[in-house]
């Protein structure tokens, strides 16, 4: 997508990438604070929910702090992180689903548009419409026009098939168009 | 060429995914069909906007804190639980070897040549350091759960049901025969063996 390599440019970051692969958790510390807004930003529109959306951000860090090891300096570590977190919001978002299904008789994939939600305005800027788009669609929606991720990339990340992946754009990006026109 | 069709290809259009002969095709529809021209340039917008959103979002609080206990913790209270969980499981398995049990007997076979209350409480420390052990390592298993494959973990849950469900009924005939050493070694035996199944979990996804 286009970032820089981590070895060509911040010799900074390089060298706290370094530390923490050995251990050091001030260095981390410092990744954690350069790199926690673009991580909550991909968690929060993934989820389209706070909480699950904090939950996810930790579990970033922490995946991240265990395989460390696993980082190789010839990518960018900023994509490296982004990709455990997009994985880790997928997963945080099916275990809040099955915490609001077992809790609530609201079905997420059917949750009625904002202009019709108790009262919420009928205009609506771009997050909120996002936020109210079922599951699936919003997943994708993000990933592909906001991410820039290809389909055959969103298929693997959410286990569904090409295709699928292009009728839930569709069907996000028809949603998004009559919400946001009202 | 309908406006159903066309519809149906706005977003190829727009993303420039469709052949040349579809994109003229669509496009001379939009040359006359004003409800498509508007779906298609209401679209062009959506993504304009889409892409201009900052990736970057601040976070409602500072999570740091949080991360940096858990980097601290578990490793802490898995390096010294263990040692004291290897020293209750030699406790029990001396005091079943010097009550004269072999092998794992059954039920029944009680042979106990020591007072049912050391065993008793011998047992409970036992339990209460496994009881440490599990749930640390489950709290990891819990957030690693996302890595593992769906199926993965169904089976890893499924196997420590089994283990609970063995170690309940155990712990049951125990109640009625609180001095039989047997049990009290086949009970460790199903603790050590959830606590076993858990760290391999761990180990296989590089946790511990």
């Amino acid at each position: 997508m286009g970032l820089p390599q981590t070895s060509t440019l911040e010799p900074d970051l390089l060298s706290d990438v370094h530390k923490a692969r050995a251990g050091d958790t001030a260095a981390f510390e410092r990744l954690y604070i350069r790199h926690v807004g673009r991580v909550h930003g991909l968690c929060r529109r993934l989820t389209g929910e706070a909480q699950a959306a904090e939950d996810a951000v930790q579990e970033t860090f922490m995946q991240a702090w265990r395989k460390r090891e696993q980082f190789r300096d010839d990518g960018p570590f900023e994509a490296w992180l982004c990709a455990i977190a997009a994985r880790t919001a997928l997963m945080a978002r099916r275990r809040w689903t099955r915490y609001l299904n077992v809790f609530s008789t609201q079905d997420p994939e059917t949750v009625p548009r904002p202009a019709q939600r108790n009262g919420v305005p009928a205009r609506l800027d771009l997050e909120q419409a996002m936020d109210a788009l079922p599951e699936r669609a919003r997943q994708v929606f993000v990933l592909h026009d906001v991410e820039g991720y290809l389909h055959g990339e969103i298929a693997g990340l959410l286990g569904v098939t090409t295709g699928t992946s292009k009728s839930q754009l569709h069907r996000a990006r028809k949603l998004l168009r009559e919400s946001l026109s009202q | 060429m309908n406006c159903d069709y066309v519809l149906e290809r706005i977003d190829d259009y727009v993303d420039g995914a469709l052949t040349a002969r579809d994109q003229e095709a669509v496009a001379g529809h939009l040359d006359f069909c004003r409800a498509c021209s508007e779906a298609v340039a209401q679209t062009e917008v959506l993504l304009s906007a889409a892409r201009a959103l900052p990736k970057d979002l601040e976070p409602p609080r500072d999570q740091w804190p949080a991360i940096a206990a858990q980097i601290e913790r578990p490793a802490r209270e898995l390096r010294w639980m263990r040692p004291a969980l290897a020293t209750a499981a030699v406790v029990l398995l001396a005091w079943a070897g010097w009550t004269g049990l072999s092998g794992l007997p059954a039920p029944e076979a009680r042979d106990v040549a020591g007072p049912p209350e050391t065993l008793r409480t011998a047992l409970a420390g036992a339990e209460d350091d496994c009881a440490v052990v599990r749930r640390a390592l489950m709290e990891l298993y819990e957030q690693e759960r996302a890595q593992l494959p769906v199926e993965a973990c169904a089976e890893v849950d499924a196997g420590l049901a089994e283990i609970r469900a063995a170690a309940a009924l155990i712990g049951d005939a125990l109640r009625d025969d609180p001095g039989n050493a047997g049990l009290a070694k086949l009970l460790m035996t199903a603790r050590t063996q959830e606590i076993d199944v858990l760290e391999r979990v761990l180990v296989a996804v590089g946790t511990v």
